[in-house]
């Protein structure tokens, strides 16, 4: 059941002008915020996108929910019957129709609900603006949706200025998920709150994603969280995906030197077991201006005069792997070996 | 004050009442932006203050005919330069009276200077009396009325703030002069406010050639020295209109440069507010563009409009006071704070009768009331804090 | 020998915190942002303070080098030798010259700590200047050297660049190298590397280790991720709402966590050496500390809590061993409990 497609996304670019002069000689200078990305992501998943800042995740969830568009590309969506439709490309019902079924989920519960608008309005919007309920059928579903996200009754009134973080966050699931998608892209969704509120959070979607067999399209830069949540895994790296692995794999093993470098890099909170650290040299290079041939070069420990001059096609590494590397076979690179749970 | 009106309606009770309810908690949870904003703003005092201050000017501009002791057109010419009328409660025979009463006048000349005064004449005097019958006038310009305020019988004569040189009354000119002085703002201001936001809005929202356009213009605009703006344009108006179209010229000048400065916030806060994530989640959640524009952005930047648009009156107040000073707005017989303010611009009338620098008193009470206002305004905007 | 025990901490003392309160009046009531706070930091080693937002652990910082909201009313004693920091005057001479001499302190955002309109290098010089030498040239080496040791490369090229010409990654090593630059006793730390990306904060907390080695100074650390501390810290101090609620070392924390807080704050973190399938999450969420009644602040949260007890009084600070107390009533005194129930 999860091999069955749900969503595919064919050589997705996303650019952004990089303004100049003025008038019309704008052209030229682009930054690839996504450059020509293409996956598969299943029915009933979680498939995370992790990767530093700048790397183009979030740009890419945008583009796959079409709060910014694209520049090039496809985002294929499978309906119930099996039918492909371009997302990208739909128009008025059919965009309508395929719209309820793909929602987002924000990082910041301060900036994505609208200060002026009573929880209940904004629940219930995206039912106003998509479906054809009565007033009556939307009230029932708002409750309910409060009802299993855990917000009590009373606060429907209420405006977000009286809840914190974690309550807001609640209310932006509750928002994303009152047209019943299939597919949620939560965008860093858990990052800005506390760890024990964090803990509610993952635990709440978890369970909503079973209630409602959804798809999720987690994107993190948070590797402990990424670990717990997905099934499968894409590293991106300045715009490009260089690792696509399921999690134990990945974690386990990874075959691109940056996903190494990344899953070493993160602190260890447990002092009685010793881990080995990769600490990377050097900082992320401007996408404005990526270096030559592999984008990682100048920050690989393991890179050859090969690297400098040819860009690695994402190719298939057996096991259900994608890995951009010419080197992916040779190399044999730390994972994260398990403690035993205390 | 506060114990002194509550109980009163529920009106007076938002402004002078914090609600003391015990579920307080939830109304403040459940309290719109607007509550929230307007709570902060009682929080600060300047601005309570001067809500007060302004509220009774604008009483003062309703019921201008009936507090006004004199009409508009009428004048003394027995009492040219009348100084202030002094109020008395102990008669000659020192017998106390409740209610005070001023002396009749009587004039003669100075021995040395053999200018003309006046001097009370202790035998005649007249009790205040309220609600009396005096000039015609139609309240609000609809309901034909004759009934003052206050006044005294004739042949008396009060003179709260004395007389000009046409012996009219400046008090109720005062007064009459603030259904000018106070509403040509207001008006300019709206217009400003509806050019603003149309030509704000297109601005941000198509962006580009339109808002490049639009922005040089506006520089353009706001680049003319305003005094010669002023009198070219007022050059324009016919010389005898009536006053009511009088009225309306000027404020279409006023409002014809403040435009610029509410069109430039509208727009930034437009540009600002089209990046915010709940307005991309309402995107994602299939909401239109012209509902987005409706209920997510317009909204958002009104409270922001609403201090812009406080913090303009104080100029227009001071742009149409200047111009009338200069003779170029409102011309007498018809009064406004700057058409009094022209008695004052020969130095012998300042020294001589100083009372006819009270308008300007009035002038600067209100400019710095709408100040605070607006500074108030500008701390509650953002009442999330 | 318990006895002898103390004089050898006591030689090693840096700062002694002792009863720290820092209340901010509101319009509701007084918050107490720092309830009676108290703790000690030895020469040459690491405290953490650890805690979620609003818990006070950075205004505690801030407290410590006397820039704590004008707004706020401090009391209780923070020692440093014989001087009470407490006691100086706000921004005086005295405290001015304990700043950056003695105590120094790096922050989230770099951005902050420095000037836009002036060089790095002249930033950094500048406090050089004021505690260590007048000497402009002896100052523009110190620099130069300092800028080398926190692994600028260039440095002689980076001291002449603004602000705005570094990378984020960049930015925090210079704020160390200021920090650093007068050779502090005692470095504060306020999530010095939260705005970082993964790799990058290795790279500093990395780099933070080494200079401790070199320097000798002593840290406090405040973090909320709690995988930071054991890899940083010796002795940790858990906050929640104002108070310490547990104080161990490191491993002892890990190993053996007493209070209910700190034992739902680990279970609740998602850790990439572990699986769990689901994160057990601390119910409910953190109070706002205005006019609370003497009660345990965690009493709502608490799945152990002894109504009638832990919400009717101050909760009693109980030592379980030489380097390890809690603030609970499940581990208070006999003595004091039969009191309290009887």
């Amino acid at each position: 059941m999860k091999e069955q497609p749900i969503m595919q996304v064919r050589n997705l670019v996303k650019e952004y002008p990089v303004h100049g002069g003025i008038g019309r000689n704008r052209q030229g200078a682009a930054v690839k915020a996504v450059s020509d990305i293409s996956f598969t992501i299943r029915k009933g998943e979680t498939f995370s996108l992790v990767g530093e800042s700048g790397c183009g995740k979030t740009t890419l969830g945008r583009c796959l929910v079409r709060g910014i568009e694209a520049t090039s590309g496809q985002v294929l969506y499978y309906t119930d019957e099996g039918v492909e439709v371009d997302f990208l490309q739909a128009k008025k019902q059919e965009y309508k129709a395929i719209r309820q079924n793909i929602q987002m989920i924000f990082q910041d519960p301060y900036s994505s609900l609208n200060p002026r608008m009573t929880v209940y309005d904004i629940i219930s919007e995206p039912l106003r603006a998509l479906s054809t309920l009565t007033k009556s059928e939307i009230d029932e579903r708002v409750v309910e949706m409060a009802r299993r996200t855990g917000l009590n009754i009373s606060y429907l009134r209420r405006y977000p200025h009286a809840f914190s973080g974690g309550q807001r966050q609640r209310i932006g699931i509750a928002r994303a998920l009152i047209t019943n998608p299939k597919v949620i892209v939560c965008d860093e969704a858990v990052s800005a709150l506390d760890v024990s509120i964090q803990a509610q959070i993952i635990n709440l979607l978890k369970d909503l994603q079973q209630q409602y067999q959804m798809t999720y399209v987690f994107i993190s830069h948070d590797l402990s969280v990424v670990k717990h949540i997905s099934d499968r895994i894409a590293v991106m790296y300045l715009g490009r995906i260089v690792e696509l692995a399921p999690t134990e794999e990945l974690f386990g093993q990874p075959k691109h030197p940056y996903s190494e470098a990344l899953l070493l890099s993160v602190p260890n909170p447990d002092p009685t077991v010793r881990r080995e650290r990769v600490i990377l040299q050097g900082e992320v290079p401007n996408p404005a201006n990526p270096p030559e041939g592999c984008h990682f070069h100048p920050r690989c420990p393991y890179k050859t005069a090969l690297c400098e001059t040819s860009a690695p096609e994402l190719r298939d590494a057996g096991e259900g792997r994608l890995v951009a590397c010419h080197h992916a076979d040779q190399l044999k690179l730390k994972g994260i070996t398990e403690a035993i749970p205390v | 004050m506060k114990t002194r009106l509550s109980g009163t309606t529920s009106w007076s009770r938002l402004f002078f009442r914090r609600p003391a309810t015990n579920n307080a908690e939830e109304s403040y949870y459940a309290a719109s932006h607007w509550k929230l904003m307007l709570r902060k703003l009682m929080k600060h005092k300047l601005a309570r203050i001067s809500l007060y201050v302004l509220a009774m000017m604008y009483l003062m501009v309703i019921f201008a005919n009936i507090i006004a002791p004199q009409g508009l057109d009428s004048y003394d010419s027995e009492n040219l330069n009348s100084r202030p009328s002094k109020l008395h409660w102990v008669d000659p025979q020192g017998n106390f009276h409740f209610i005070p009463f001023v002396y009749g006048l009587k004039s003669s000349r100075d021995p040395v200077t053999l200018r003309k005064i006046f001097v009370e004449d202790k035998q005649k005097w007249y009790p205040i009396q309220f609600f009396v019958k005096g000039t015609e006038y139609k309240f609000l310009g609809l309901i034909p009325g004759n009934v003052h305020l206050f006044g005294v019988e004739d042949p008396g004569r009060i003179f709260v703030f004395g007389t000009d040189s046409l012996g009219r009354d400046l008090f109720s000119r005062i007064v009459l002069g603030s259904q000018v002085s106070l509403t040509i703002p207001l008006v300019g201001v709206s217009i400003s406010f509806f050019l603003g936001l149309l030509i704000g809005g297109i601005s941000g929202y198509f962006g580009g050639f339109i808002d490049t356009v639009i922005q040089r213009v506006i520089e353009i605009i706001r680049s003319f020295p305003t005094l010669p703006l002023w009198m070219a344009l007022s050059a324009a108006i016919p010389p005898r209109v009536p006053i009511v179209h009088m009225f309306f010229y000027i404020t279409i000048i006023m409002a014809f440069i403040e435009w610029t400065e509410l069109a430039r916030v509208v727009r930034s806060k437009f540009m600002a507010l089209r990046n915010e994530d709940y307005v991309m989640s309402a995107r994602i959640s299939g909401v239109s563009n012209a509902r987005i524009i409706r209920v997510h952005l317009v909204p958002g930047f009104m409270s922001y409009l609403v201090v812009t648009m406080t913090l303009a009156i104080p100029a227009m107040i001071i742009g149409e006071t200047a111009m009338s000073f200069l003779g170029l707005g409102i011309r007498s017989p018809a009064a406004s704070w700057g058409v009094l303010l022209q008695e004052a611009q020969q130095m012998e009338n300042v020294a001589l009768y100083p009372w006819k620098l009270i308008p300007l008193g009035f002038v600067i009470i209100t400019v710095l009331a709408f100040n605070f206002l607006g500074d108030g305004l500008r701390d509650a905007a953002d009442p999330y804090k | 020998m318990k006895a002898e025990t103390a004089t050898a901490k006591q030689s090693q003392d840096l700062l002694q915190v002792e009863e720290l309160n820092i209340h901010f009046p509101t319009d509701h009531g007084m918050l107490k942002a720092v309830n009676g706070v108290s703790f000690n930091v030895y020469r040459g080693k690491t405290l953490g303070i650890v805690g979620e937002s609003g818990c006070g652990k950075s205004i505690t910082g801030k407290a410590i080098i006397g820039i704590q909201p004008k707004t706020s009313a401090i009391s209780g004693s923070i020692k440093l030798g014989d001087v009470d920091l407490v006691k100086l005057k706000r921004n005086g001479r005295e405290i001015r010259a304990i700043r950056g001499s003695k105590i120094a302190m790096i922050f989230q955002e770099p951005m902050a700590a420095f000037s836009p309109l002036y060089t790095i290098g002249n930033q950094i010089m500048e406090s050089i200047l004021l505690h260590r030498t007048k000497n402009k040239k002896e100052a523009a080496m110190l620099t130069v050297d300092i800028l080398q040791r926190v692994g600028i490369s260039n440095p002689e090229k980076r001291f002449h660049q603004y602000p705005h010409e570094f990378s984020g990654g960049m930015m925090q090593r210079a704020m160390i190298a200021m920090a650093l630059s007068c050779e502090p006793e005692l470095l504060i730390a306020d999530e010095p590397t939260t705005a970082l990306d993964v790799t990058i904060q290795a790279q500093v907390l990395d780099l933070m280790k080494q200079l401790q080695r070199e320097f000798g100074m002593a840290i406090v650390f405040i973090t909320h991720d709690l995988g930071i501390v054991a890899e940083m810290c010796d002795e940790v101090a858990v906050m929640y709402l104002g108070k310490i609620v547990e104080q161990a070392t490191v491993r002892e924390i890990y190993k053996n966590p007493k209070h209910p807080y700190t034992r739902g704050l680990l279970r609740s973190i998602p850790t990439i050496g572990s699986r769990k399938e689901r994160l057990e999450s601390i119910e409910g969420t953190v109070p706002i500390p205005i006019n609370m009644p003497p009660m345990c602040g965690f009493f709502d949260r608490c799945q152990d809590r002894i109504p009638g007890v832990c919400d009717k009084r101050e909760v009693p600070e109980t030592q379980l061993s030489d380097n390890h107390r809690v603030s609970c009533f499940l581990y208070a005194d006999t003595d004091n409990e039969t009191e309290i129930l009887s």
